[in-house]
Order: C-alpha cells, then structure tokens, then sequence
C-alpha cells in the first residue's frame, strides 16, 4: 500500500502524539513529528497538523508553519469548543484550513484530515 | 426819696411840660375837672387820643410788651396827676403776679410786689386779680386788710389805689391795672370812664403779646420739627409763584445756603437732577398737578457733587375752589442710605436664592411646640416634599407622614441627638405623592429658649437624591467588579484545567477507542472499556462547559434569530415538565438577532430554565418572555452593564423558593450550588454569565424569598436573522456566489481595494471600488439604486467607514452594508451596530467569509 501522503504533526503531548502516529499510520498517512521552531525539511508534507494550546495567540506558530511548509494547517486545541455549525469561523479566525477540538476520535481525526488534504 | 412823678423819665418832654404847668392838687382833682375851660378839655381829648393811637401803632407793630405797656402807664399818670401806675401780669399758669410796668415806681416797691400770690389776702390788686372785679382801696391809712401792703405803699407816700383787673375778651384775668394815688380818695365817673378803656388797651397788648408769642412758639415748633426730621421742605404759592424752600432742602440738593431764586422755575434750574429721572419726576408733578389727586409719593435720584443720591418725595397739593392747584408743598428726604441697604438686601437674597437653588438647598424654620399651621414652608421646600405650594398645613404630623416609614427611626435618632449637642444632622427619604422617592438631607442647629427648652430649628434642607444614587451605583459597581475579577481569576483556573484535561481525556478515549477494537464483542473487558468511553465521554462535556464560562475557549459567533432557537428550546422543556409546573411563554421578539452561537442561546435558557424548575419542587409556574427592548440610557445590570442601545431581552421567572440574600453574590461563580451533591455540577450559573458577557450582554437577577425569582438575559440586538436554511455557513467548496449584483467597495489602500474587487468579480460580482469615502458617497449619490450593497473598510482618515454606511443609508435606507476591520473590539462592534452595518468582518479578509456574509445580506434584503 503506498502512502497516500506525508502529515507532519507537531503536538506536544506524548500520548496524543502516539494515538495521531497510530490512526495516522493505519490510514496509510506518513507521519513526521516536528518541534514548533523546527522544520521537518526531508520531505514535502501534504497537511501539517499543529496543536494550538491557547488559540488566543497562536497567531505567530501558524504564520511560521505556513511560511515553512506552503501546505494546508489543521489546527488541534484542547481549548476550542463544540459548535452545532462546525468551526469554520474558527478556522478562518486562525487563517488554518481547519480545526478541530481535543479530544477527538478516531473518525473525526481522519475526516478532518481527509477534508484537508483534498481542499489543497 | 423822689415822687414817683417827677422820677418817671418815661413821659415825653412835652407832655412833662404841661404837666407842670397843669400841676394841681390831687383833692382838688374833682374840683379842677370841672374848672378846666373847653379848651383844656380838648386838649385833654386830643392828648388822649393821641396817646390811643401811638399804644395802637405800638401794639400793631409789636413792640415789645413792656416797653407799651410802660408807654401806657406814662400816659394815665399824665392824665392822673400825682398818682403812679403799676401792671401787673399774671404768670403763665394763672398763680402769682409778676411786675409787668411801674414806670414812675422804685425797684424797693416793684421788688416787693412782684411774685405774689393771686390770693386776696395778700393785697388789692391779689384780690382784684383773684376776683376779676375792681378793688378801690380810698386810703390806706385807714385800710386795715393788708397791713403788709399798706405799710409799702404809705412808705412811699402813697394814701389811695385803685386796682382793676385786666381781662380778655373772653373774660380770662391777664392781671391788673392799679393806680396809686398820692391823695385818699376814689375814682370819679370820668376817672372810672378813662380806667376802663386804659385797661383795655392793656388787655389788647397783652392779648396781642401772647397771641405773637404763640405765634412765635408756633414757628419755632414748626422749624424745629423740620429740623429734627431731617426732611427738606418746599412750599410754593401758585399764584405769586413764591417758592420756599428750607434751608435743609437746599443742602439735601447739594445747593449753597444763600442760593437765591424768585420763581419755582428758577430753584428747579438748581435742582441737580439725575438726567434719566428729571423728565419722570417732573411729569409724575404735572400729572398729580393736572389730576385730581391731592398727594404724590415718588422716589427720584439727584447727582449731588458727583454722586448719585435718592430721594424721597412727599408732596401735598391744595387746591382752590375751582380745583387748580393754589399751593404745592411737601417734604424731601435723603433715602440713598435706605436704598442702598435694600439693594444690598435684596442682592443678598438674591443670592441666597440662586444658592439655594444651585445647591438644591433650601434654607428653613421649625418652631417647636408651634401651634397647627404656625410653621410655615416656603414653596420651595414644599417642593422638595413633593408638596404643591401652600398645601403644607404646619403640623408635625403631616411632616412625619411623608418621611419614609423605614427611615423614621433614624430620623428620631437624629432629634435625639440634636436635643443633646444642638446638631441636627439626618437623612432620610421623603415619599412624593407621584410614588417619586428623594433623598434629603438636613443640617442644621437646635436652638434653646432661655429655660434650656428647644425652642426652634433653623438650618439647610438639601436634595441628594442623586448622590444617594450615585453612591448606590458605585457600590453595585464595585460588588460587580469584584464579582468579575473573582469570576475571571476562576475562569483562568478551569480554562488551564480544562486544557489540560482536554489532553488527558484525548488519550483516555483515544486508546479507550482502541482497546474497544481489541476486545471481543460481548466480553466483558469490552463492557468495562464502553464504560470508560462514556466516563470519558462526560468529563469532555464537563470540560467543554468550564471552556464556555471561562469564555478562554474558541466559539462560532453568527446572527441567531434568538427566537427560534427560544422556541426549540422550549419545546424540549415542555416535554419533560415535572408535575405541577406550568410553562407560559410570551415570545415577542420577532426575527430580532444576536451575534453569538445557536448552541450558547440554548445553553443559556436551558440553564436558567433548570434553575427555575428546581426552585419550584412542589410545582409553580414558569414564565419566559423574550422581547425586543431599547434600553435608553447606560446603566449598570446585575452583571455587566448596559449601554443605550437595542437589545433582546429574555426573562426566566419562577414562582419558587427565591434566593436567599447571603448567597445572591455566590450564585454565579462556578461550581457554586445549592443543589443535592451529584445533581448539580454547580456550572450552570457561571455558564449563562460567561456565555452572556462574551456576547457583550448583561444579566439582571430579582428574588424574593418565597415568591420566586426573576433572571433577564440582555443580548445586542444585531439586525434581523436570516432565513432558517441559511444560518448555517456554506461549506467552503459550495461558496455563494453573486449574479453581477454591483458591490461598492471602499478601503484606503489601493492594494486591498484591488484585492477585494478581484475577490468579488471571481464570485460573480460586479464590484466598483472607491480609495476615498467621500469619492464613494458622491458616486453613491448620483446613482443609489445602481448598488446593491457596501463593503467599506472601517478605519480610514476622515469619514470613517461606519459613518459613511449612515450616510449612505440616509440616502438609501435599507442598502446591505459590510463593515471590515482590523480589529473587532466592542467599541467597533457598537460603532458598526449604530451605524446599522449588517455584519462587520475581521480583516484579513477571507474570500470565504466575505462571500458567505454578502450572500446573507443580498438575502435579507431581497
């Protein structure tokens, strides 16, 4: 099975890294995990998945994210919330192609990923 | 010791002549009468006359008395020869003799006679003066009554006297007139005849002196009440054209003493008038001259050596029997002192008054024991009452009905004290009959009676209703800025707590997620990892809500037509109903927006709903009502504050057990609950103030214990909600598009002009761009109805985007409007709102947003 694509996904939090490098991997994505300040330059990515810890000010990481990689951003955060109409706001709020909020399942990691690298 | 004839220098050198030559022996007086020849008798007529017409000619010019008086008795010892006469005269008050003339008797006799008493016993003229009748004493030498008297008079060589009383002609005793003869023997008839009309003229000087000497008295009395006034006086005969005028006259007039005039026209010209009152006084004088009335009473200013006086004037006119004025008299005063203390007066109540009213303050008099009605209230501090003028009747009673019953025992407290220090000092509120309340205040002092009795208040009542209120405000304001900061400190804590556990949760439910595709359907272990889910399932509902209080989480923020979601809600809720709650709704909102997320609105009621129905565990009624409200002026709420502007209003009332006062400050902050351990989680509250507060609103909360409780939700109004279908963002890939609908675009910077037109004409379009508002509005002007919507940036120098969508709708009322700007503070989000801008867009602009937010508005308007 070839892979469908490379995700590079910078999130902190050890366990959820595990879990995404899983569903991921399953799904048949390549994952790259990167440092916010560090590009992964070996390859080029189709969707870079960030956490976003205070969505407030997470300006900066998202300018510098796109600037190294020109590729869609699906932003995570334990800090945004369940809205009936989705978080496309949010997602334009942030300028990333979409969001989604901690925790997430299984189905709503790959739908999310799907929709991102297809808008590309 | 001399005659008395020969010593009498009194008599004129002619008459003393023929006296000489006619001298005869005094007992042969009769005899030598009737020898006198025809010719002598004339001579003696003659004489006589004579001597009658220069007493008359001295009474008329009015000698002085004396001096006619001695001529008279020059002229009697002339016809009665060898004989002295003495008048004497009555003192003042009717009691002794006073020597009036002797001219041809010595001081030693004069002396001795002067000063008696009018009493008959003393000697012959005391009792002719004590019985006004004539007493004739023939000769003393055999005259036994007075031994005194006859002692005197035989010492001077002196035998007869023939004393008459000198009367008026009413009869009223002046004194007497006596002849003393050097021979015994009485008056004969001629003698008698002569006796008479000598008296008479006497009496006629005498009658004539003391009418003078009134006369004289008169005028002094006169002068000396002009004096003493101070009033200046004038008199003027209109027909000689005389004028007088007092020497105080001319000074109040600032004139030299010795001024002279002839005429009232000519003083006039003196009169240093003050030139604005001279043709009014002088009219006001023709007036009362030409009229009928008889006084006139005017005030007038003169300028005397510089300096303005005023004058008092009183003027009387007498009239002659055709009515034309005959005489103008009257008095002037120097008022200027009394006009000064009354402007100063007046200027001081003046003041006091626009004191008074600048300080809303009324100055005032309480008389204690006073009877009903005694105690009188100015207009004003009836007013401050609540009283309509004159209606206060004075009493106590009437006084304490209006003060407010709670604050009666303070107001007590207050006399209390007053009767101890002397200090009246209190607030209290006063009920207006309008239902109105005012704060007043008063200050005062008690003032004591001689016995140490409270006699009377005086002091100040102030209006300070409003810095009653203000204080009442900043209190609020403070509990509520407490509030906040407690609520944001909480905030900060459950939204770090939240995210942390968001992360944990993550991977609880992750790998829960996982090991359930490990574990074989029906096992247990599967069971066990399902219940693990939905524990993990409830904590990320948890955390989700502790995200919406702590207002750190991200949410959608879209026009929701409140009502609608209003509606669902409740529909939900009358399902579920517990017994004996009734539900009564009252939704007149219309399609009245709110910016915000669907699912917040519903939180919001949902909560407030759970709250009410669990105040009411035995049943009540629920009542919710949503309505459009324009609040008009800024005011403080519960929670936040409102400004004046449109908003929509939801209330959530029950009929429950209502809050208890000590809690009421708790009942917002999270996991705060009165609830069964396990029932609530203590969120709900601080869930409706954080959604509510990031929506810009504020909440209003009423309870009273036993009769329930009131929550009022205030959310900006924003425009009108759009169709039902189209709430909903379109997905990226579906993006609205436009059919050539003309967009006026304005921004400027050329660049982002040029990125939104293209942007626009991409979606169908046909976007005309402006760098300038005014550019744009002149555009806008000439052609209104060719756009069909606005896009203007807001930030730009000179007209602002927000004021040029108000000048645009002026002109065409109900065009779509968007308003874009770098920053969505709430000042711009108010700005945008009053403008009437339909949706305001955060710059950087997405092709996403705006297509999405034009589409919406196009829809409206259609």
């Amino acid at each position: 099975m070839s892979l469908k694509g490379w995700i590079v996904v910078v999130e902190p939090d050890d366990l959820i890294r595990q879990l995404i490098e899983r569903w991921l991997g399953e799904a048949g994505y390549g994952v790259l995990f990167a440092a916010k300040t560090d590009a992964v330059t070996a390859v080029v990515p189709s969707l870079v998945i960030a956490d976003v810890s205070d969505p407030s000010c997470a300006g900066a990481t998202i300018e510098d994210l796109r600037a190294a990689y020109r590729v869609p951003i699906l932003a995570l955060s334990a800090r945004f919330r369940r809205g009936l109409g989705g978080s496309i706001a949010t997602a334009h709020r942030l300028d990333v192609s979409h969001v989604l909020p901690k925790p997430f399942t299984r189905e709503e990691l790959l739908v999310a990923v799907g929709t991102a690298v297809a808008d590309r | 010791m001399s005659s008395p004839a020969r010593s009498s220098g009194r008599s004129l050198p002619g008459e003393r002549r023929r006296q000489h030559a006619e001298r005869e022996p005094v007992n042969d007086q009769i005899g030598s009468y009737r020898r006198r020849t025809d010719l002598e008798e004339r001579k003696r007529t003659e004489t006589l006359l004579a001597a009658e017409k220069r007493l008359l000619e001295m009474i008329a010019k009015g000698s002085p008395l004396k001096q006619t008086l001695n001529a008279l008795c020059g002229f009697v010892e002339e016809i009665f020869r060898d004989s002295s006469v003495s008048i004497l005269l009555l003192d003042a008050r009717g009691e002794r003799l006073r020597h009036g003339a002797a001219p041809s008797l010595p001081d030693s006799y004069t002396s001795q006679i002067d000063g008696s008493a009018v009493d008959p016993a003393i000697g012959p003229c005391a009792a002719a003066a004590h019985s006004a009748q004539q007493v004739i004493v023939p000769d003393f030498a055999s005259e036994t009554r007075w031994p005194q008297v006859r002692a005197l008079v035989l010492a001077h060589g002196l035998r007869a006297c023939w004393s008459t009383p000198i009367t008026s002609s009413e009869g009223k005793v002046f004194g007497t007139f006596a002849i003393y003869a050097r021979k015994p023997g009485g008056p004969t008839v001629q003698q008698q005849y002569h006796l008479q009309q000598f008296t008479h003229l006497a009496s006629i000087a005498i009658e004539r002196d003391h009418a003078l000497d009134a006369l004289r008295r008169s005028e002094e009395r006169y002068a000396l009440a002009m004096a003493s006034s101070g009033e200046g006086h004038w008199d003027w005969i209109v027909a000689s054209d005389d004028f007088y005028a007092s020497a105080l006259l001319l000074q109040i007039f600032g004139l030299s003493p010795d001024s002279t005039f002839s005429s009232r026209a000519q003083f006039l010209e003196l009169v240093p008038f003050h030139p604005d009152d001279r043709s009014k006084w002088e009219a006001a004088v023709q007036a009362l001259l030409a009229g009928p009335n008889a006084r006139l009473e005017t005030e007038m200013r003169i300028v005397r050596n510089g300096e303005t006086r005023w004058l008092h004037m009183t003027g009387l006119c007498v009239r002659d029997e055709g009515g034309a004025p005959a005489r103008w008299a009257g008095s002037v005063s120097d008022v200027t002192e009394r006009k000064h203390a009354e402007e100063e007066l007046r200027a001081r109540q003046q003041m006091l008054d626009l004191a008074q009213k600048a300080a809303r303050a009324v100055a005032f008099e309480w008389r204690i024991g006073a009877g009903d009605g005694q105690n009188r209230w100015s207009p004003d501090l009836e007013a401050m009452y609540g009283l309509a003028p004159g209606s206060y009747d004075g009493t106590y009673g009437a006084w304490k009905r209006l003060v407010h019953p709670d604050d009666w025992p303070a107001v007590r407290a207050a006399i209390e004290r007053a009767r101890q220090t002397g200090d009246v000092a209190a607030e209290y509120r006063v009920l207006h009959k309008d239902g109105a309340i005012r704060w007043l205040q008063v200050k005062g002092r008690l003032l004591f009676d001689s016995e140490g009795q409270p006699a009377q208040i005086v002091g100040f009542m102030l209006d300070v209703t409003e810095r009653r209120i203000a204080e009442e405000e900043l209190r609020t304001m403070e509990a509520q800025l407490r509030l906040a900061q407690r609520l944001e400190a909480m905030g900060t804590l459950a939204g770090g707590v939240a995210h942390d556990f968001n992360n944990l949760l993550g991977a609880i439910l992750g790998y829960g997620e996982m090991a359930l595709g490990e574990a074989p359907a029906g096992s247990r272990l599967r069971r066990d990892i399902e219940n693990i889910i939905v524990a993990g399932e409830r904590g990320r509902a948890l955390v989700d809500r502790i995200l919406a209080f702590s207002r750190s989480g991200v949410g959608e923020r879209v026009a929701v037509e409140v009502q609608k979601i209003v509606r669902e809600t409740l529909k939900l809720v009358a399902a579920k109903l517990p017994e004996g709650v009734r539900i009564e709704q009252r939704l007149r909102a219309g399609r009245s927006a709110s910016m915000g997320d669907p699912t917040q609105i519903h939180q919001v009621l949902m909560n407030l709903v759970t709250n009410a129905l669990h105040a009411m565990p035995s049943g009540g009624t629920l009542r919710v009502s949503l309505d459009r409200v324009h609040i008009e002026s800024q005011r403080a709420a519960t929670m936040g504050s409102l400004l004046a502007a449109e908003y929509v209003v939801l209330k959530v009332a029950d009929s429950g057990t209502g809050i208890p006062a000590e809690i009421r400050e708790r009942i917002f902050d999270p996991f705060f609950t009165t609830k069964e351990v396990g029932v609530g989680t203590g969120l709900g509250l601080s869930l409706v103030h954080g959604i509510v507060t990031g929506l810009g609103g504020a909440i209003d909360m009423a309870s009273t214990l036993g009769t329930g409780s009131a929550f009022t939700v205030y959310l900006p109004r924003f425009g009108q909600a759009v169709g039902a279908d189209k709430a909903r963002m379109p997905a990226p890939s579906r993006m609205s598009r436009g059919n050539r609908q003309r967009i006026l675009v304005i921004d400027d910077e050329t660049p982002l002009v040029d990125l939104v037109t293209g942007a626009l004409a991409r979606l169908g379009y046909t976007p005309v761009g402006f760098t300038s508002s005014p550019a744009a509005l002149v555009a806008f002007s000439a052609d209104p109805q060719g756009f069909d919507a606005v896009v203007t940036d807001e930030s730009m120098p000179g007209t602002s985007g927000s004021e040029l969508i108000r000048e645009i709708r002026k002109i065409r009322p109900h065009i779509p409007a968007l308003l874009v700007s770098g920053y969505l503070g709430a000042a711009v989000t108010q700005r945008a709102r009053e403008a009437g801008a339909d949706d305001v867009l955060k710059k950087p602009l997405s092709t996403q947003e705006l297509a999405a937010s034009l589409a919406r508005v196009l829809q409206v308007s259609r």
